[in-house]
């Protein structure tokens, strides 16, 4: 219990709940649109109903009870032979990673419902091993797959201005995931584009869900002056990071203009097909021999999801600073939604792992954030370190840990309410 | 029928078994309560000196010893029948009850070379043919085996790498099994009903 | 030249391994995954280890997946109604922290304990219940995963590395008192794709103690493959029989069958 009322930082619940369902809090932030990203964003959060359940847990009630299952089967049939194409070109574009859920996707696409689909990939900051060998396999089960791989010198500077702004390491990653397969389908005339699931099934408002088709301001923008990336201005990436426009390019969302013109229509599979992500885990692995992890991810139980990056250890860590949500609240959540597990389990679950250092890649990630190469061009001033280490990470996580959930006990952080 | 409780094994799978042979058990823990068995089994796991110990200090040595020499049934299984014997190398500051001659070697000083313990299902073979049903095979767990026994004292032995090794033996109403019959499926359960009908004809 | 009638029993009792059924459990459900990950509700566990040992299973081994998130093994009351009425050997495995934990499961009708992760931070506990129970009643659970060059052993149901390789393990595992090793390939679990005929031929080599190898059977001639290694004492399914893959009658008949010699009946000394 709070005695005084704590400040909340980015416009937080003050009060932190738990679904009594699931095990997420009031604080996880619905997906923002990421361009207008900036540390004065006030954050919309997952909305609970008068009974304290999670809209991601009514989302789960309604996909095993309400959802007639078949009839979506069959407006995905419709769709996909309204579509395709057997002339050899492409007829759908399938973005993903070769995780488990984009090998699912392109594979019942192609060999269930006969397109042929062009998989699309943005890639990683940093491949793991097991990332890139289940890309290489999630191609030899028989797609065509183009790789995007934005310049390293950028990519490095946006993901190190989203840490220092947001504390946000996967913000220019996110970039090119929601931009990058519309604008493949403009680029080569395929009029179709289908992602997995529908973020609603995580918290967004249910009422994202009942159109099939992802909300175009998700992923175009017609102002250039209205985008911030790393939650910098253009011409503040310009001036103190020598970011200019051209460099830019792959990180800006697609031209609504020529989404229209080109009649381009971005689906949610996840509408269509009932999503299980365990499911999808054992359909790769009979299909295209996807390998999970050789250990648990830091801060989560779980082998087998987001394991293409080894940036995505931070990005959880620096949830879990922030929110208070870290990988283990996120994948046992949706595991209690499946029925794998109970509440009881997931939060135990969490109360082991959640929040957990990750030490391992460590090294690797404050090298990639130390903008030092020699191409780079950063002004004196842009930034209080260009070295990143562990003291200077820690220094900017407490700019964004918000007082009313955390408590420091001696030289140690906690969460003033963990879950229960 | 009185099973001797001494605290160590799984003294559950003993009764159940009994159970289904159509066995009420009491559990025996201290000697007075042994007075009036019947019958009684004598289960025992891990070593010799163990189950001695905790035999002798629930005071129940004498009262088992006293069972025997009154000519009522028992039925010692595992290291319940190694006890039966006069010691054991496992356990040297112990002595067995010295019901059957002969003492407890580990089994790798037949042969060094073969993985111990013995594990798993095994043929039985029997010393004599019988007309009743004589269990075919059963399952064992021990390091131990009986040696420099009386022959007469042989029911059926089992072959451990290539070297005879006792698996049942009896003498008039005492018998007792290297194996588990109680973890030998059915057929374990219907020879562990005919040999307690037998001891206490 | 003639075979003596021993050495006949003997050569076929080579050919007969001990089949395990696996049954992995969480909050009294059946469950099983891939890899050790994934884990699926599949069905009721007593049932499915009263059909199994109705089918002939030799032995069953209940694993408790949750035991060490929550501290403890939970099979106490699964167990008990095992034991009723399954009469075959019940090894118990899954968060066994101290000997009181291993008491108590063996008063439920455990007949051997599992211990894997546990052992890592205090090797003592083997021993110590090893010398209580006798090692016979010891299992020493391994959880192998491929690595540069061997095997890497792993805890927690497959979630965390050790660094420590199956090799040392399993020495470090004899030493300590365990009487007999169940080393499970993490990579091949619930894939059916076939045993790591490779891991188990380096352990037998390595260990004086019984080996039962898991992971992988996809089918009788996995089973009849794996009987082919001599020291083998005893192979673990669980895929192939929660799911129906492996009918445990012709796999014993073809066991016995493959060695192509009769069952000797009423033999006299």
């Amino acid at each position: 219990m709070i005695e005084d009322k704590e400040q909340a930082l980015f416009g937080l619940p003050e009060y932190v709940k738990f679904c009594t369902r699931c095990v997420i809090s009031n604080q996880r932030p619905n997906s923002a649109v990421e361009f207008k990203h900036t540390k004065d964003s006030k954050k919309t959060t997952i909305r609970f109903n008068s009974e304290g359940v999670c809209d991601a847990c009514l989302m789960a009630e309604q996909k095993n009870i309400l959802i007639d299952w078949e009839s979506r089967e069959m407006q995905l049939r419709e769709l996909c032979d309204r579509y395709r194409r057997d002339d050899g070109a492409y007829d759908c574009v399938v973005p993903g990673s070769g995780g488990k859920d984009s090998f699912y996707a392109a594979h019942v696409l192609r060999y269930k419902y006969g397109m042929n689909p062009l998989t699309v990939t943005w890639a990683p900051n940093i491949y793991t091993d097991v990332g890139l060998r289940n890309f290489t396999h999630w191609i030899q089960a028989g797609f065509d797959n183009e790789l995007y791989t934005p310049s390293g010198l950028t990519h490095r500077i946006l993901t190190r201005v989203a840490v220092e702004k947001l504390f946000h390491p996967f913000q220019a990653f996110m970039f090119g995931q929601k931009a990058l397969a519309p604008k493949v389908a403009a680029k080569y005339d395929i009029p179709l584009v289908f992602y997995g699931e529908n973020e609603a099934e995580y918290g967004n408002p249910i009422e994202d869900t009942s159109s099939s088709q992802r909300d175009w301001s998700f992923f175009t923008e017609s102002n250039p002056d209205d985008i911030f990336l790393g939650g910098a201005s253009l011409s503040e990436l310009k001036e103190n990071f020598g970011i200019s426009g051209r460099d830019l390019n792959p990180y800006f969302p697609a031209d609504p203009e020529l989404i229209h013109r080109k009649k381009v229509e971005v689906h949610y599979l996840g509408y269509y097909l009932k999503w299980h992500p365990q499911t999808a885990y054992y359909y790769s692995v009979k299909h295209g021999n996807f390998k999970a992890a050789q250990e648990r991810s830091p801060g989560t139980y779980s082998k087998y999801n987001s394991l293409d990056d080894k940036i995505d250890d931070f990005h959880y860590y620096t949830t879990f600073v922030k929110f208070g949500i870290g990988r283990a609240t996120y994948d046992a959540a949706q595991e209690i939604r499946s029925g794998d597990i109970s509440r009881e389990e997931g939060v135990a679950l969490v109360r082991k792992f959640d929040g957990e250092y990750p030490s391992r890649f460590e090294k690797e990630i404050f090298d990639y954030l130390t903008l030092n190469h020699s191409q780079m061009k950063i002004s004196n001033s842009a930034l209080e370190r260009v070295v990143m280490d562990r003291d200077y990470f820690e220094q900017l996580a407490d700019k964004f840990r918000s007082p009313h959930l955390w408590k420091k006990v001696g030289s140690t952080w906690s969460l003033r309410n963990p879950v229960t | 029928m009185s099973v001797v409780d001494h605290g160590i094994g799984n003294i559950g799978s003993i009764t159940n078994a009994l159970r289904v042979c159509g066995y009420d058990s009491t559990l025996i823990r201290d000697p007075d309560e042994l007075n009036d068995a019947s019958i009684v089994v004598l289960p025992g796991v891990g070593n010799f000196g163990g189950v001695m110990s905790a035999i002798q200090g629930a005071g129940l040595h004498e009262a088992i010893r006293g069972h025997v020499f009154e000519d009522r049934p028992l039925l010692g299984i595992c290291v319940g029948m190694q006890v039966l014997f006069q010691g054991s190398t496992e356990s040297p500051d112990s002595n067995g009850f010295g019901f059957f001659s002969g003492k407890l070697n580990h089994l790798s000083s037949l042969d060094s070379t073969k993985v111990t313990p013995s594990v798993g299902w095994k043929e039985l073979i029997h010393v004599a043919s019988t007309d009743e049903v004589s269990l075919k095979e059963a399952y064992f767990v021990h390091s131990y085996f009986a040696a420099g026994i009386d022959p007469a004292d042989l029911i059926s032995s089992y072959v451990w790498e290539g070297h005879l090794v006792p698996s049942h033996v009896g003498r008039g109403r005492v018998q007792g099994v290297q194996f588990h019959p109680e973890k030998s499926r059915l057929e374990g359960l219907r020879f562990l009903h005919g040999v307690l009908q037998d001891i206490s004809k | 030249m003639e075979k003596s009638w021993i050495d006949l029993v003997l050569e076929e009792s080579r050919y007969v391994k001990r089949i395990v059924a696996r049954l992995d459990v969480k909050s009294n459900f059946l469950i099983k995954g891939v890899r050790f990950e994934g884990l699926r509700k599949i069905g009721d566990p007593a049932s499915a280890a009263l059909k199994y040992y109705e089918d002939g299973i030799d032995e069953i081994f209940l694993m408790d997946n949750v035991a060490s998130l929550y501290g403890r093994n939970h099979l106490g009351s699964l167990l008990e109604e095992v034991a009723r009425d399954v009469f075959v050997p019940l090894t118990v495995g899954g968060g066994i922290r101290n000997l009181s934990d291993a008491e108590e499961l063996f008063g439920l009708g455990a007949d051997k304990i599992a211990i894997n992760t546990a052992s890592f931070s205090n090797p003592s506990l083997i021993t110590e219940v090893a010398n209580k129970f006798g090692s016979q009643a010891v299992v020493g659970s391994v959880q192998a995963q491929r690595t540069l060059g061997g095997w890497e052993c792993l805890v927690e149901q497959g979630r965390d590395r050790t660094g420590v390789s199956v090799v040392e393990r399993v020495q470090q595992l004899t030493n300590l008192g365990a009487g007999e090793l169940l080393v499970t390939s993490v990579d091949n679990d619930g894939v059916q794709c076939g045993f790591d005929a490779e891991l188990a031929e380096v352990v037998v080599a390595t260990s004086t103690l019984p080996v039962v190898i898991g992971g992988g059977c996809g089918g009788i001639d996995d089973v009849l493959e794996m009987v082919k290694i001599e020291k083998l004492s005893g192979l673990s399914l669980a895929s192939a029989l929660h799911f129906d893959i492996v009918n445990l009658g012709e796999l014993k008949a073809k066991m016995k069958q493959q060695h192509q010699k009769p069952l000797i009946e009423g033999n006299f000394a």
